[in-house]
């Protein structure tokens, strides 16, 4: 392998575009600005099943989502030249539909919402059909996936390298996902 | 040796990584923790298993010490220091050790620091605000806990690492 190519997955540009900004809002109080929230996550989880074998050439990534893990999965497995398919549902807005569409996405959006469970039953229901067919499919799983926290350690060492030690993390919770893994990792430093 | 602070991977033998000029300005207390000590061969010592909380703490030392080094913090130099030292509690409990830890912010010290492969451990004090009067009680104290002999000595210092 020549040095270009072991550059590998690192030198894509990515990398970058996952970080936060950093904006000062007090004299001890700061903010951080994702361009893509959910870019550190998907980044993390598709390079570490490509690593460990559990996604190929011949593998297509699905996951259910309206929202930004999908963009960040998009970015990733567009730079990857792996193929992604999700599934999604009405509420999902044009601009994001139109981006996940530019970036080369199989989007499939459900109509009805389930008689239990409303969209999101309708939604994983589709993705489990998607799963059964033949192929072969990586489901990332961003709710369980013990992999979604833990990448948020870059987010944490890059608050700790750029601003010292924190105190007092606040953040807002969704998945749980950045909360979760970035206070985890400062408290390594204060347990 | 290193004019520098640097990153020192023990078992290569190299530097790793040059970690910033800036060294906060330190006293460091301490004592040889087996009082009938004769020393490690670090070498002859298999790498303890480290598993992925260790891993992660490690990423987060690292990222403290090159944010210390560069800002003279000694504060963030003694929280890396001490998760360092929990590390080594986590691979192998040291009763000394752990009273330390337990006790250093009580004595006024910023941390706890180890040799992870010897048995030299001992507080570290921010130079430029700790009375002088703190160091002599925080070194009968780690005689009494260790029954050895302390020593103390200074480092560091902006422009004098």
């Amino acid at each position: 392998m020549n040095g270009l190519l072991n550059l590998g997955l690192n030198a894509d540009g990515l990398a970058e575009l996952a970080m936060a900004r950093l904006v000062q809002l007090g004299p001890n109080y700061f903010g951080a600005a994702f361009d893509v929230m959910k870019l550190m996550p998907a980044r993390h989880i598709v390079d570490a099943a490509l690593a460990e074998g559990s996604i190929n050439e011949k593998t297509t990534v699905v996951e259910t989502t309206s929202g930004t893990f999908g963009l960040g999965l998009a970015m990733v497995c567009a730079r990857r030249g792996i193929q992604l398919h999700l599934v999604s549902d009405p509420a999902i807005d044009e601009p994001l539909r139109d981006r996940l569409l530019d970036l080369g996405c199989r989007l499939t959006i459900v109509d009805q919402p389930a008689p239990q469970g409303g969209y999101q039953a309708a939604r994983l229901d589709k993705l489990q059909e998607i799963i059964s067919g033949p192929g072969r499919y990586y489901v990332p799983s961003q709710y369980d996936n013990p992999r979604n926290p833990e990448s948020y350690a870059v987010f944490a060492r890059q608050l700790v390298e750029s601003l010292g030690s924190i105190s007092t993390l606040v953040g807002p919770v969704g998945s749980g996902g950045s909360l979760c893994g970035t206070s985890r990792a400062l408290r390594t430093l204060d347990e | 040796m290193f004019t520098n602070p640097v990153l020192f991977g023990q078992r290569d033998g190299r530097a790793l990584e040059w970690l910033g000029e800036y060294s906060p300005y330190l006293r460091i207390v301490g004592v040889d923790t087996d009082a009938a000590g004769i020393g490690v061969d670090t070498l002859s010592q298999e790498s303890p298993p480290y598993d992925e909380h260790d891993l992660l703490t490690f990423g987060m030392i690292l990222a403290a010490l090159r944010r210390a080094y560069k800002t003279s913090d000694a504060n963030l130099l003694g929280l890396a220091a001490t998760a360092s030292s929990r590390v080594m509690q986590r691979h192998g409990e040291n009763n000394v050790v752990a009273a330390m830890i337990e006790h250093y912010r009580d004595l006024g010290a910023v941390g706890v620091q180890v040799s992870h492969s010897g048995t030299i451990a001992g507080f570290i004090f921010d130079r430029l605000v700790t009375p002088e009067e703190r160091y002599e009680v925080a070194g009968s104290y780690l005689a009494r806990l260790a029954g050895a002999p302390t020593r103390a000595f200074d480092y560091g210092g902006v422009g004098h690492p």
